[in-house]
């Protein structure tokens, strides 16, 4: 079943066409990977996807809803309900904890529920650094933290910008292994990726050039030819 | 940890910028400050005017030319002086035509008494002629004082029945009078007989002391007569063999009044000033934040926030902010103009009579709700701007 379709999608920014007809379907469970070159359209698919724009034509379906039929409000509860977000950036809110940063993901979704944002944290491997602030945090920690608040409300679909972008090695590993494991409990993934190392772990890749898909691989012939 | 509300958020902003969230504050503490400090300092002057107006039963004073001024301060704020005219004066000026009444006053400024650790006013009055300092003192219900006996103003120091030194002779406290907010409270009161056995037998010669003289005349004036004319008739008579001096009380106080007026709008301009200082700093403060705070609200939103909820979070931080710097505003005038009134009525010439504690409550009250009302009055644009935003966060801003 899909979980995602994309028919004759275009995206215009007055004369930049950033995307081009483009069709594309995900299946429940899939780990997709989106790589391209810088400019190539791969950000504005995402904003697409997940509810933050909207594509100046054709259709997306997500979870057999039709997104451009849907109001603001409508929107707004779609990507609530079932979208968790990886930024590069990781948009943590400065004055909150990691903690509180968790609980506020639940607090606009549903009820806040401590316990289970503690459990969170503690998934990712940060249940001792609970209580401190962003600033007090490294940059694959709050990566962490920002993943852990994506996938407090069991979205069914991650979508993820460049998550690793910001990373070394390490802590790029460590949220490959985050990844892995979200896939391994039938999560939907789709991360944009600059690294070929990130994108072999995907089944699928699509390669954006000028807006369009220009070549469609998998992980394993990734991995091989590099 | 507390459960995540609009609040908390707000809260946990504020709290973890202190130096930007104190800032915040003092624009309104200081609007609060100024607002009750300035309404309890006019509203206590406006009282001490008033009960001096009515104790001031005399439509004229007179005193010797040139102490009008120290008569003035002694009446107000009791700052001890002694000055004297002729004593024949009190019976020309009692049968002068128009002139109703007439009492004599010795003002004596004792440079050292037991009671105080500052010099205090004696007012020695003739109990037979007297129609300013009796009534108010028998409204006290307390009675002439004997011989050996004094009444003390509220604020001079000494228990009833105990004995106070002036000018190196013991006198008993008789009584203590209630708060007048004038020179009377300080003053320490005695007869006019007490007040001259005293000065012949001082063994302290802290004062010279012509036998007979007096300090002071009060006169009334007989219904119906114009005041001014029967100043200026017996002024026209006694000024240069008496070398008096006449102050006419209804001015004096109006005088005293035109001051208050200034003092009040000068109060009130003040608060209004700062007042609108506080609102339009954090009009510009949250209005600047806006552009800041346009990631953190976008992602607020991706979470699901709805725009109310953001606005929200705008309206109560300014709404902390208001009322934290609301109450420190009021606490702070509480705790100066309590101590410093003296202080300040003294350097404005004016009479204090603190409100009552009821009404500075109300007044307190109603400058802790407009205090409070600047910061979401002021941050409303905000919050609105916000509420119906356009500004949303995608993946790409802040690349
Ligand atoms: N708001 C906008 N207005 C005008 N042009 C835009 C806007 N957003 C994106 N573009 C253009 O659309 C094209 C695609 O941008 P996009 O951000 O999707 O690229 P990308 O593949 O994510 O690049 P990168 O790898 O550098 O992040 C670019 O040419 C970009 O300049
Ligand atoms: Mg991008």
């Amino acid at each position: 079943m899909n979980i995602l379709e994309l028919r004759g999608v275009s995206m215009t920014y007055g004369a930049v066409k950033a995307l081009q007809n483009i069709d594309l379907a995900v299946k429940q469970g899939e780990w997709l990977a989106i790589m391209g070159p810088s400019g190539s359209g791969k950000t504005t698919m995402m904003n697409i996807v997940g509810c933050m724009d909207k594509a100046s034509d054709g259709s997306v379906v997500l979870d057999g809803e039709e997104l451009s039929r849907l109001s603001p409000k409508g929107l707004t509860a779609i990507r609530r309900d079932k979208i968790g977000l990886i930024f590069q950036q990781f948009h943590l809110v400065p004055y909150l904890t990691a903690l509180e940063n968790v609980v506020l993901a639940q607090y606009y979704h549903s009820m806040p529920d401590e316990a289970e944002a503690l459990a969170a944290l503690g998934n990712v491997g940060l249940g001792e650094r609970a209580r401190h602030l962003p600033s007090q945090l490294s940059g694959g920690e709050q990566q962490r933290v920002c993943i852990a608040r994506a996938l407090i409300n069991c979205p069914q679909l991650i979508l993820a910008d460049e998550p690793t972008g910001n990373l070394d090695e390490a802590n790029e590993k460590l949220v490959l292994k985050i990844l892995h494991r979200l896939h391994e409990s039938g999560s939907t993934i789709i991360v944009v990726t600059h690294s070929p190392e990130v994108g072999e772990h995907a089944e699928r890749v699509i390669i954006l050039e000028h807006g369009k898909i220009a070549r469609t691989t998998t992980g394993a012939k990734l991995h091989k030819s590099a | 940890m507390k459960p995540l509300t609009t609040f908390q958020i707000a809260k946990n902003n504020l709290r973890r910028r202190p130096a930007r969230s104190a800032g915040l504050c003092m624009a309104v503490a200081v609007s609060a400050f100024a607002m009750f400090g300035g309404a309890l300092l006019s509203q206590g002057v406006g009282r001490g005017v008033e009960s001096m107006s009515n104790r001031l039963g005399a439509d004229i004073l007179v005193v010797p030319h040139g102490y009008d001024k120290q008569f003035q301060a002694a009446l107000l704020r009791g700052e001890p002086s002694t000055f004297y005219l002729k004593g024949d004066l009190v019976d020309k000026l009692r049968f002068f035509p128009g002139v109703e009444r007439a009492a004599p006053q010795l003002f004596l400024a004792t440079l050292n008494a037991s009671c105080c650790t500052m010099p205090v006013q004696v007012i020695a009055y003739d109990p037979e002629a007297d129609f300013v300092v009796k009534p108010w003192v028998s409204a006290n219900a307390v009675p002439t004082p004997a011989g050996d006996e004094v009444v003390v103003g509220h604020m001079v120091g000494g228990e009833t029945g105990t004995e106070i030194s002036l000018f190196g002779r013991k006198f008993r406290i008789a009584a203590r009078l209630d708060r007048t907010g004038m020179g009377f409270d300080t003053s320490v009161f005695m007869t006019m007989g007490s007040a001259k056995k005293l000065l012949r037998t001082a063994k302290n010669a802290a004062v010279k002391y012509e036998p007979g003289s007096v300090s002071s005349i009060m006169l009334a004036v007989a219904p119906g007569l114009n005041i001014k004319d029967v100043a200026n008739a017996i002024l026209r008579e006694y000024a240069i063999d008496y070398d008096l001096e006449i102050v006419v009380s209804r001015s004096m106080i109006s005088d005293i009044a035109k001051k208050l007026g200034g003092l009040s709008l000068l109060s009130r301009a003040l608060a209004a000033l700062s007042w609108i200082c506080a609102a339009a700093a954090l009009f510009i403060f949250f209005f600047l934040m806006l552009d800041e705070r346009r990631r953190e609200f976008g992602l607020f939103r991706i979470l699901g926030a709805k725009r109310g909820k953001l606005a929200g979070i705008v309206l109560y931080e300014s709404l902390l902010v208001s009322a934290a710097g609301g109450i420190l505003g009021i606490a702070a005038a509480l705790g100066l103009t309590a101590p410093f009134h003296r202080l300040i009525t003294t350097a404005l010439e004016l009479p204090y009579l603190a409100i009552p504690a009821g009404s500075a409550l109300v007044l307190g009250a109603g400058c802790l709700l407009s205090s409070v009302a600047v910061g979401p009055l002021s941050c409303l644009y905000s919050a609105i701007r916000i509420g119906s935003g356009d500004a949303y966060l995608t993946l790409r801003s802040g690349e």
